[in-house]
């Protein structure tokens, strides 16, 4: 083979190879999905492919012409897997946009939602107080809700055919068991069984023959007790008056009054600046700027004395608030009667 | 109790707040006399003064009207058309004129009436709210004085004050108390006077008190008033008792709680002629005697009262009530005045247990001084005197065997300080005590020895002195301080964390937590339950329908939801935690129960219209409580064995952990749901959460995660209808425990190519051998064994 000759066929080897990148180009564009695609992409450069054809056609080159003709060759089987993973993508683009589209959902219909699920207000404000006492070093205490005679009344210096038996209206199992007529059995209970210094708040049902638009018969009381080397008047409104602030919102005000518990000495009514109109007046506080939330005082040395804790080593401070009354202040409940009822509607309002 | 400010205003000068109670009130409130109401039953007749008619004529244009001319007093005279008939010129009457606010709520303003002017109105006692009768007008006496106020003729300019007193505060259950009370408050003194010379008369009359009892009766004094006229009070006492809310009954009786209510101190009048063999005994009842009370109410004494009695039996309750023969009469012209001094507990007792309430009965029980008797015997007799004339008896009969050594307390005012809070003052210290009519000795610098008066009955030991010194110088002068912890804080009730964990678990499983209270009507209760044992009865009750304390929690949940589904929450889940009562000989067993109550179906449901039957979502949701306490591979279902009557018999279970029952669940008895209109699926629950609360678990340590594959294999057994599936999935459980993450049936199918009475159930199961890749032939040699297995023990087969 002359070298015109030979040259011509290499000329024309090389003229092929631009032309099938030429038509690689345009049948890739012609392809509208990706397998077809593929296809075409096997018909140029797969094992029986265009390209293979004129590799073969590489032995009728001279040996100088064959490593040029041969990196022309490998430049266009670059060119077409680049033109082909063009396509591709684009192809894919383009799938993937209509298979996005044909999933579209409305969004606008309902979601599916499991209950929430949520506490009743009762126990909300139970444990929301043990929480906030608890950080004051109180731990919870329980106690029976049938109690004898001993701990609800005598242990708290009540004794029989006392006239302080009649501020609380008491439920008779027989003569020597009620139904606690508050929460303060607990406290007797605690200093039976504690260690010294002690801080307990107990927790409960109470009982008293009351039934009427603002009293349920079962109700629920929460009870801090405190003792300790040196405990004043001052500790317990100082202690009282965090708790306040925690429950029902800062900047409200504490304010003692006098009143009579057998069990305290001295004691004090707790009445707290009006949480609705932080004390300007409302209907809520009754014009006063005050409502009143418990009872507290410092414990009756005679309660020391019949649970046989040396006094005045020791001493200490002791507070009660009604649960019922706490939440009726706190979410504004218009009806104490809705509490036992279990209305969902009720209820469902305090998933929080 | 109710205090008259005017009546006050006699003991002590409180003149300046005549005219504004609430600053008194104030005072008393924040020295811990509750003062709940302040009623001003002048201000509500302002403008309402004495009239009288000059001259009545008819109305020109209404023949049921007149108009009369009404004379004011000080020459002015006013013309008032009136619709009453009984009225005639010269009569005196009340005349509301314009500006007067009537507590009807009638506002007087001028008007012409049918043409005529009127410029006021004639009242009758009822429209001015003191009386029933509304036939015409009032007609006042001839010497009512015209152009006085009505209030001030009528004793009505007054304010009554409703006060709270509390137990301890025996003494302040007088006008005297509440004088001596402001006395300290506001340091002025008690207007002392001298009591005036009775006229008496030296008495020949054999006349025994013999005092028996004298642990409950610590004194007793009395004297006779000869030749007393019975019969109505004048106005002052009559006006005195009745702003009080008391009856007037005749001038003796009135005396008598007249004192009562200026001192305190309860008494008696007994009438001499009808109390026998002229004796006076005091002593205890004899059991199953009878007393009939002046209310005519026949009591079985019990033996433990104390009774007055003459020589023929019982004539009074000491400090109750008294006899209905002994009493003051008509006719009655000698007297006897008991003032007495019955023990606190002793009339206490005699009152509940005789369901008796007297005004006596009150204050004997809260402590009177034994001071007072003397003195409010003297009182009463000057009163007597006046009121209904007669001659009392010089010799006073007073029997004090309880006469008591004075009481002296130590203290410091360091101790005051330490036990308020802040800095006591000893000078300000005495101040108070001496104005609360304490006595004081100062032992040392800033160390006194107090003596407490007879007339209170709640000072005990210094703690009461430090009430007394932090009440007068003010509650509000209380610093707000805090006690360093000085221990670590103990553990919370394990009962109270476990309450509450309960709880949250199942909030979090979108259920509500419910309260409903501990009474139970015994026979619903018992109907639904089926079955009711040891059952806790209050003695007494507020009604049938609550007379005992539940055994359940679940039937009050069952109402619960019956109210809910009823008020249109057609879907919901409520439970409740709580214990129930049952009695052990002398005790009463609270037990801690978990109650959960699911219904309806949710109601947007627009995807998949699948409905989970309720009773297996309890079932889950039950599994998944126990799960959380880690108890769920000891809980076992039971199909036999007795059901409460609330479930369905054979959609229902019992519940055992670690084989020992804790409770059942199921789906409400179609009856039940027939008998409440219940047109949805509902399921119950109760278990007894003592086991639980002892056996749960509070965390896992957790287990290292496996690497090699999870494989997946689906097993299908044709089975009997009737035959149950747990026990089947049981056993696959057993036999692939080695590998088995998890097992669950994915379908149950009956019908098609199947026999009517055979089920295939298919379960699916995921194995993996942590140590290494399961090979083929292990996992099959696997279920091999299980339907092998399953075929010996059920005999069931491969699907």
């Amino acid at each position: 083979m002359t070298q015109d000759l030979s040259n011509a066929l290499l000329n024309d080897l090389i003229g092929q190879m631009h032309a099938l990148t030429e038509k690689a180009l345009t049948e890739f564009q012609n392809a509208t999905d990706k397998q077809s695609l593929y296809d075409k992409k096997v018909l140029f450069s797969g094992k029986n492919g265009s390209v293979t054809e004129l590799m073969k056609k590489m032995g009728q080159l001279t040996p100088e012409q064959k490593p040029q003709f041969g990196a022309k060759l490998n430049e266009a089987k670059q060119k077409i897997e680049q033109l082909y993973q063009e396509r591709e993508t684009s192809l894919g683009q383009a799938e993937l946009s209509q298979k996005l589209a044909s999933e579209t959902l409305d969004l606008t219909l309902p979601g599916f939602a499991p209950d929430r699920g949520g506490d009743h207000p009762v126990h909300l404000v139970t444990n929301e107080i043990v929480d906030i006492m608890a950080r004051l070093g109180y731990s919870a205490r329980l106690g029976p809700m049938v109690e004898r005679d001993y701990y609800n009344f005598e242990a708290l210096n009540i004794p029989k055919d006392h006239p302080a038996r009649d501020m609380q209206d008491t439920f008779f199992v027989d003569d020597n068991l009620v139904l606690r007529t508050h929460t303060s059995p607990i406290q007797i209970h605690s200093l039976e069984k504690d260690q010294l210094p002690l801080r307990i708040v107990g927790t409960g049902s109470v009982f008293r023959v009351d039934s009427d638009i603002s009293h349920l018969p079962h109700f629920h009381q929460i009870e801090g007790m405190c003792v300790d080397r040196n405990v004043s008047m001052a500790d317990l409104k100082g202690t009282i008056a965090f708790f306040v602030r925690e429950f029902f919102g800062p900047g409200l005000k504490t304010r003692f009054r006098p009143s009579y518990f057998p069990f305290t000495e001295p004691s004090a009514e707790v009445d707290c600046s009006c949480p609705l109109c932080k004390g300007s007046g409302c209907s809520l506080c009754k014009q006063s700027g005050w409502i009143e939330i418990g009872g507290s005082g410092l414990i009756n040395p005679k309660v020391f004395q019949t649970a046989k804790i040396p006094y005045p080593e020791w001493n200490g401070f002791a507070f009660g608030f009604g649960i019922e009354r706490m939440a009726i202040i706190k979410y504004g409940i218009p009806d104490i009667r809705l509490l036992p009822e279990n209305d969902l509607r009720f209820l469902r309002q305090f998933e929080f | 109790m109710k205090i008259s400010l005017k009546w006050i205003n006699e003991l002590i000068d409180i003149q300046d707040y005549l005219g504004k109670p609430q600053a008194l009130a104030d005072q008393l409130t924040k020295a811990g006399l509750e003062v709940e109401s302040i009623a001003d039953s002048g201000s509500s007749l302002q403008n309402v003064v004495i009239g009288q008619i000059l001259e009545k004529s008819k109305h020109p244009n209404a023949d049921k009207l007149t108009v009369c001319r009404v004379a004011l007093g000080k020459g002015e005279v006013t013309q008032i058309v009136c619709g009453a008939k009984n009225h005639n010129a010269d009569d005196r009457v009340i005349v509301a004129l314009p500006g007067a606010n009537l507590p009807g709520g009638l506002k007087i303003s001028k008007a012409t009436l049918r043409g005529v002017e009127s410029s006021g109105m004639l009242c009758s006692l009822r429209e001015l709210g003191l009386g029933t009768e509304g036939e015409g007008i009032a007609l006042l006496p001839k010497d009512a004085p015209v152009g006085l106020s009505y209030a001030q003729y009528a004793g009505l300019d007054d304010v009554i004050l409703e006060l709270k007193v509390t137990p301890n505060r025996a003494d302040c259950l007088s006008h005297f108390g509440i004088a001596r009370e402001l006395s300290a408050l506001l340091s002025r003194p008690i207007k002392v006077k001298p009591l005036p010379a009775i006229a008496l008369a030296t008495d020949k009359t054999a006349f025994t008190v013999e005092l028996k009892n004298s642990d409950l009766c610590g004194r007793y004094t009395g004297r006779i008033v000869h030749g007393v006229k019975i019969g109505p009070s004048p106005a002052w006492l009559k006006q005195r008792l009745e702003v009080l809310g008391m009856n007037s009954i005749n001038n003796v009786v009135d005396v008598t709680n007249y004192v009562m209510m200026e001192m305190g101190q309860p008494m008696h009048a007994f009438d001499l002629a009808n109390l026998s063999n002229a004796k006076i005994t005091i002593d205890t009842a004899k059991a199953g005697q009878k007393f009939e009370t002046l209310k005519k109410e026949i009591k079985t004494l019990a033996g433990f009262e104390l009774m007055i009695s003459d020589g023929k039996g019982p004539v009074a309750m000491a400090g109750v009530i008294g006899g209905i023969d002994s009493g003051v009469s008509d006719s009655t012209t000698d007297i006897f005045l008991e003032s007495a001094n019955f023990n606190q507990a002793a009339v206490r007792k005699a009152s509940r247990h005789h369901q008796i309430e007297t005004d006596s009965a009150y204050r004997f029980s809260r402590g009177v001084s034994q001071q007072i008797p003397p003195l409010a015997l003297e009182r009463a007799t000057e009163l007597i005197l006046q009121v209904a004339g007669g001659q009392a008896v010089v010799q006073v009969y007073d029997e004090f065997p309880q006469r008591k050594e004075e009481q002296w307390i130590d203290i410091k005012t360091e101790t005051i300080s330490q036990r308020l809070g802040y800095a006591a003052d000893g000078t300000k210290f005495k101040q108070y005590m001496l104005s609360l009519g304490f006595g004081v000795k100062e032992l040392a610098a800033n160390h006194y020895s107090v003596s407490k008066p007879a007339f209170r009955f709640d000072i005990e030991n210094e703690m009461d002195l430090i009430e007394e010194y932090a009440r007068l110088h003010g509650y509000e002068n209380i610093p707000e301080t805090f006690v360093p912890l000085a221990a670590l804080p103990s553990q919370h009730d394990p009962k109270y964390n476990f309450d509450r964990r309960i709880s949250r678990i199942l909030q979090e499983q979108g259920q509500h937590r419910a309260f409903n209270m501990a009474f139970a009507n015994p026979k619903d209760e018992l109907k639904f339950l089926g079955q009711r044992t040891n059952t806790v009865r209050l003695r007494n009750p507020l009604s049938e329908d609550s007379s005992e304390l539940r055994t359940s929690l679940v039937h009050g949940l069952f109402q619960n939801a019956l109210a809910n589904f009823r008020r249109g929450n057609e879907q919901g889940g409520l439970f409740e935690v709580d214990s129930v009562f049952s009695r052990s000989k002398e005790d009463v067993q609270e037990t801690p129960k978990l109650a959960i109550v699911i219904w309806g179906q949710p109601k947007n449901l627009w995807q998949s219209k699948i409905q989970i039957q309720k009773v297996f979502a309890l079932k889950g949701l039950l599994g998944g409580v126990l799960r959380k306490l880690g108890l769920e591979e000891r809980l076992a279902l039971e199909n036999s064995g007795a059901r409460p009557a609330y479930l369905h018999p054979s959609q229902s279970a019992s519940i055992h952990l670690d084989g020992k029952p804790i409770g059942h669940f199921g789906t409400l008895h179609p009856l039940l749901a027939d008998e409440n209109k219940l047109r949805t699926d509902m399921a119950l629950l109760e278990i007894d959460l003592s086991v639980l609360l002892q056996s749960a678990i509070s965390f896992r340590r957790v287990e290292p995660l496996a690497q090699t594959p999870i494989v997946e294999r689906d097993l299908a057994f044709v089975m009997k209808k009737s035959q149950s599936v747990g026990p089947v999935m049981d056993l696959l459980k057993m036999i692939g425990h080695e590998w088995m993450l998890e097992i669950t049936v994915f379908d149950v199918f009956s019908g098609g190519s199947l026999p009517p009475e055979d089920k295939s159930v298919a379960f699916k199961m995921w194995l993996q051998n942590p140590e290494k890749s399961l090979e083929d032939k292990q996992i099959n040699e696997l279920l091999a064994k299980m339907i092998q297995q399953a075929k010996d023990k059920f005999a069931i087969s491969m699907r």
